[in-house]
């Protein structure tokens, strides 16, 4: 397993980190703009400054990473499905399990590091903007990292067809989709997965966190069952 | 008889209700180089993906180093390097980077890439991009990555497709040295007997799913005998004279046939012949070529009556 993923970290791009460090900059840039241009109108209208901050950050944390998944695990499949590269590697003496597996943390890793980037770019936009540095860590740490454990069925789901699927148009479309959906999810019932990464203020959110990562492993176990039984053209 | 390396028995690969794979049963001995031939669609790919695991039987089992394939997949796989089709690579890395990355999978020594690098000799341009590769190169990469894990057999599937001619002779050259060098079995498959001619030592011929030939390739080479046409004046009065003399003849409308002649025999043919007053226009030798019988072979199935002849 371990080999695995050191083989697999050789063959990633650099350009998929730039992707990794676009998705947090994008969302902290969003809101410069959203601040620069009502800074006083938002200031006088919510006393609780960087409870605002988190909230709005939040309405494009959830399609940023469903869009980031979905981008990053076409983009580590067609590593494979470009030069027919899967005959080889299933070929070798390794579990298509690990294979399979691998992708999935990669591009875990990845959004691990997007969400860690996002943490420290919305303290540093807070301060910014002058709420100073007394700031709620727990809640932006929450805020930063828990979407990304709620969102991993949906990684789950789109490492699958990512893999599965030559024609990448396919988990492509399915991942748009999705991030345009969880914008307009409020209503949406609650298993639908794509709602889960948005954090609601008016009820709990740790409950979905849990049921991410439960629903997670159950969506990868099955990918993986699937996957193997497999025939590889 | 020298160990059996790979052995299938009635395998068979059904998609949907087509049969692709029917009822192959492969004898491949350690240190052969056996050529797996068959006309383009014929199962030749489909065969080989189940020797290596990306595909499961409909039917059949393999039995690889006298192991059950199905049950010790991964330890047989160990022993085993292929390269089915084009070769795979990123194209991004370098040719040395891309043989780091099935290294760490193999959990060979590092210093097996520069062995394989030299094998190919690629060592040179290791450094380079893929994407600034030939195609021979790349091909020879590809090589190179099926050695990576010292195998004890190697599985080629048409190594030389869209190579130009000294591409091909250079990697002939180089699977031709496998078994003497170190000790590998190899399979490789191609559509062109011509091509195996001059590398197998054993050959299978599939056709339509079926495998319809498996034998040494002298055997196949034998029934490439060469046959004499000898014209002459009065075709029906020299037949009945040669045969009642117990030669073995056929004939057409102007043509005496004589199969597997040697140089003296064809002497004396013409020399009685003209002792009887027979006017000997032309003497022709027809050779079958190895493709014109495995043309025979894919086509009908059998062999037709006049290739048989010795």
């Amino acid at each position: 397993m371990l080999r695995a993923l050191q083989a697999e970290s050789m063959k990633v791009k650099p350009w998929f980190w730039f992707l990794v460090f676009l998705g947090p900059f994008g969302v902290i840039s969003l809101q410069l703009v959203n601040y620069g241009v009502r800074y006083d109108w938002i200031m006088r209208t919510y006393p609780d400054v960087w409870g605002r901050l988190l909230s709005f950050v939040n309405i494009f944390v959830a399609p940023g990473l469903l869009l980031g998944m979905a981008i990053l695990a076409s983009q580590l499949a067609s590593l494979e499905h470009k030069q027919g590269s899967w005959t080889q590697i299933l070929a070798l003496p390794v579990k298509r399990r690990d294979v399979f597996v691998t992708k999935f943390l990669v591009v875990a890793f990845m959004i691990l590091i997007s969400s860690v980037l996002l943490f420290f770019g919305t303290i540093l936009l807070g301060v910014g903007l002058g709420f100073g540095w007394n700031f709620p860590l727990i809640r932006i740490a929450e805020n930063s990292f828990y979407p990304m454990i709620a969102g991993l069925p949906v990684l789950a789901l789109q490492v699958w067809l990512s893999i599965v699927q030559k024609n990448q148009a396919v988990p492509l479309t399915v991942g748009i989709f999705g991030a345009v959906f969880s914008m307009y999810s409020h209503n949406a019932p609650d298993w639908v997965i794509w709602k889960w990464p948005l954090l609601f203020p008016e009820h709990d959110s740790l409950p979905y966190v849990g049921l991410g990562l439960i629903v997670g492993i159950v969506i990868l176990s099955l990918g993986v069952l699937d996957f193997k039984r497999r025939d590889i053209v | 008889m020298s160990e059996i390396i790979v052995q299938t028995n009635n395998l068979s690969k059904t998609f949907k209700k087509y049969k692709a794979v029917d009822g192959v049963d492969l004898r491949i001995s350690k240190g052969d180089i056996y050529g797996f031939l068959g006309p383009n669609g014929a199962g030749k790919t489909t065969t080989i993906r189940m020797l290596l695991g990306l595909m499961k039987p409909s039917e059949g089992d393999i039995q690889l180093f006298g192991q059950t394939f199905d049950q010790n997949k991964l330890e047989c796989l160990r022993r085993m390097g292929s390269l089915v089709e084009s070769p795979s690579y990123y194209e991004h890395l370098s040719g040395r980077d891309n043989l780091e990355a099935l290294r760490i999978l193999l959990q060979v020594p590092k210093s097996r890439i520069d062995e394989v690098l030299e094998i190919v000799r690629l060592t040179k341009d290791a450094g380079r991009p893929v994407k600034q590769y030939s195609l021979g190169m790349k091909q020879r990469l590809g090589i190179a990555a099926s050695l990576l894990g010292n195998p004890e057999l190697l599985v080629l599937d048409e190594p030389t497709n869209g190579l130009d001619p000294s591409g091909i002779q250079e990697m002939r050259e180089l699977i031709k040295s496998m078994p003497s060098k170190y000790g590998i079995t190899v399979m490789i498959s191609s559509h062109l007997l011509s091509e195996m001619d001059q590398m197998a030592t054993r050959v299978g011929i599939i056709s339509k799913g079926k495998l319809i030939y498996q034998d040494s390739i002298e055997k196949l080479r034998n029934k490439a005998m060469p046959q004499i046409a000898i014209r002459v004046s009065h075709v029906a009065k020299a037949k009945g004279y040669l045969q009642s003399n117990g030669w073995k003849v056929s004939s057409d409308a102007d043509h005496l046939f004589l199969e597997g002649t040697s140089d003296r025999e064809v002497a004396e043919v013409v020399a009685f012949l003209a002792q009887k007053q027979i006017g000997v226009y032309r003497i022709e030798e027809n050779r079958h070529t190895l493709e014109d019988i495995f043309l025979d072979l894919t086509k009908g199935g059998e062999l037709d009556a006049s290739s048989t002849a010795s």
